[in-house]
C-alpha cells in the first residue's frame, strides 16, 4: 500500500476526488496542506486541479513558492513519483519539474468539456496499467491549458518519449504537438492537464481514468513482489 | 499584435542600477516566466520619498 499525499492549496478543486481515486485504488491517501513542510514519508505526491492563489499572475506561479513545493521538489528529485492534474501540471512547470509552461487557451475561452487522449507512454508510475495506443475519455476544465515548449524541447521530449498523453480527434487548446500530458527526462514527475480523477465510475461518465491511480499500486505492488513471494508465498495484487 | 502585462514595482534602491538588478531577479523568479514570457525592465520615475 502507498502512502500518496494529496497537496491542497487555497483553490484547489478535486482534491477530495484525488483522494478519493488513490483511496479506491488501494493507497493510503491523505492530505498535506501548503504551509506543511512534511509530506508525512509520502511515496507518492499528487498536485490536484484548481485555481491556485486565484491564478493570479500565471497559473501555478504563486503556489509554486509554497512552503511544501520545497519537500515536493526534494521528493521528485530524490525519485519519488509525483503527479500534476491539471492546476498541479502548470504548477510543476513553474517550479520547474517539467519542462515548457501552459498558456491561454487558443480562441481563448475557458474550456469544460469531455476531450480524447491517446496514452503514448505506459513506462511511468501513472500509465503503467493502460496500454499503449489506448484513447481515453477524460474532462477538461481549464483556461490555461495550451502547452508551449521551444522547438529544441519539443524535439527533445519526442525523441525521448517524453509526450505521455496526445489529445486525439481534436486539439482543444492549441498545445504544441498536442500534447495533454508529459514526464520530466527520468520518468517520475508526471503532467496532465485532463481530470483523471473525474472518471473513476461508470455513473461519473466512464472510468477510463482509474487506471491512472491503480497504477501507483501495481507498480509497487511488482517492486516488492519478490520479497513478499519469498516470505509467505502470496502474491500481491498486481 | 503584441499582448503583455505592464507591472509597475516602486522599490528604495541607492542607484538606477541596484534598482534595475533588483528588479530583474524579480522577473526571473516570480513576475515573469522566461520559459513562455520575455520581458523589458526600466527605470522611470527617480525619486517618490
Amino acid at each position: 500500500m502507498k502512502r500518496v499525499a494529496v497537496i491542497r492549496f487555497p483553490g484547489s478543486n478535486c482534491d477530495v476526488d484525488s483522494l478519493d481515486a488513490a483511496r479506491e485504488a488501494g493507497s493510503d491517501a491523505y492530505f498535506v496542506w501548503h504551509r506543511d513542510t512534511d509530506l508525512q514519508q509520502a511515496d507518492v505526491v499528487i498536485l490536484p486541479g484548481g485555481f491556485s492563489y486565484g491564478d493570479y499572475l500565471r497559473s501555478g506561479a504563486i503556489a509554486r513558492f509554497s512552503a511544501v513545493m520545497a519537500a515536493v521538489t526534494a521528493h521528485a528529485r530524490a525519485g519519488g513519483p509525483v503527479l500534476g492534474i491539471c492546476n498541479g501540471f502548470q504548477i510543476l512547470c513553474e517550479a520547474g519539474l517539467l519542462p515548457g509552461g501552459l498558456m491561454r487557451n487558443a480562441r481563448l475561452r475557458f474550456l469544460s468539456r469531455p476531450v480524447w487522449v491517446r496514452t503514448e507512454q505506459t513506462d511511468t508510475p501513472f500509465t503503467c496499467l493502460y496500454d499503449k495506443g489506448e484513447v481515453l475519455e477524460l474532462p477538461i476544465a481549464h483556461g490555461d491549458g495550451r502547452y508551449v515548449v521551444d522547438d529544441r524541447t519539443a524535439a527533445e521530449l519526442e525523441a525521448t518519449d517524453r509526450v505521455v498523453w496526445r489529445y486525439v480527434r481534436d486539439n482543444p487548446n492549441g498545445s504544441t504537438n498536442d500534447i495533454a500530458g508529459v514526464v520530466n527526462a527520468a520518468r517520475n514527475v508526471v503532467g496532465v492537464m485532463p481530470h483523471p480523477e473525474r472518471r473513476l465510475i461508470p455513473t461519473l461518465g466512464g472510468q477510463d481514468g482509474a487506471r491512472v491511480f491503480h497504477s501507483m499500486e501495481a507498480r509497487h505492488a511488482t517492486q516488492h513482489a519478490v520479497d513478499v513471494r519469498a516470505g509467505d508465498d502470496r502474491h500481491l495484487r498486481v | 499584435v503584441r499582448i503583455g502585462k505592464h507591472l509597475v514595482l516602486e522599490l528604495k534602491a541607492a542607484s538606477r542600477d541596484e534598482a534595475l538588478a533588483r528588479a530583474r531577479v524579480m522577473c526571473d523568479r516570480l513576475l515573469a516566466n522566461p520559459v513562455t514570457e520575455d520581458y523589458e525592465v526600466a527605470v522611470d520615475g527617480e525619486v517618490s520619498r
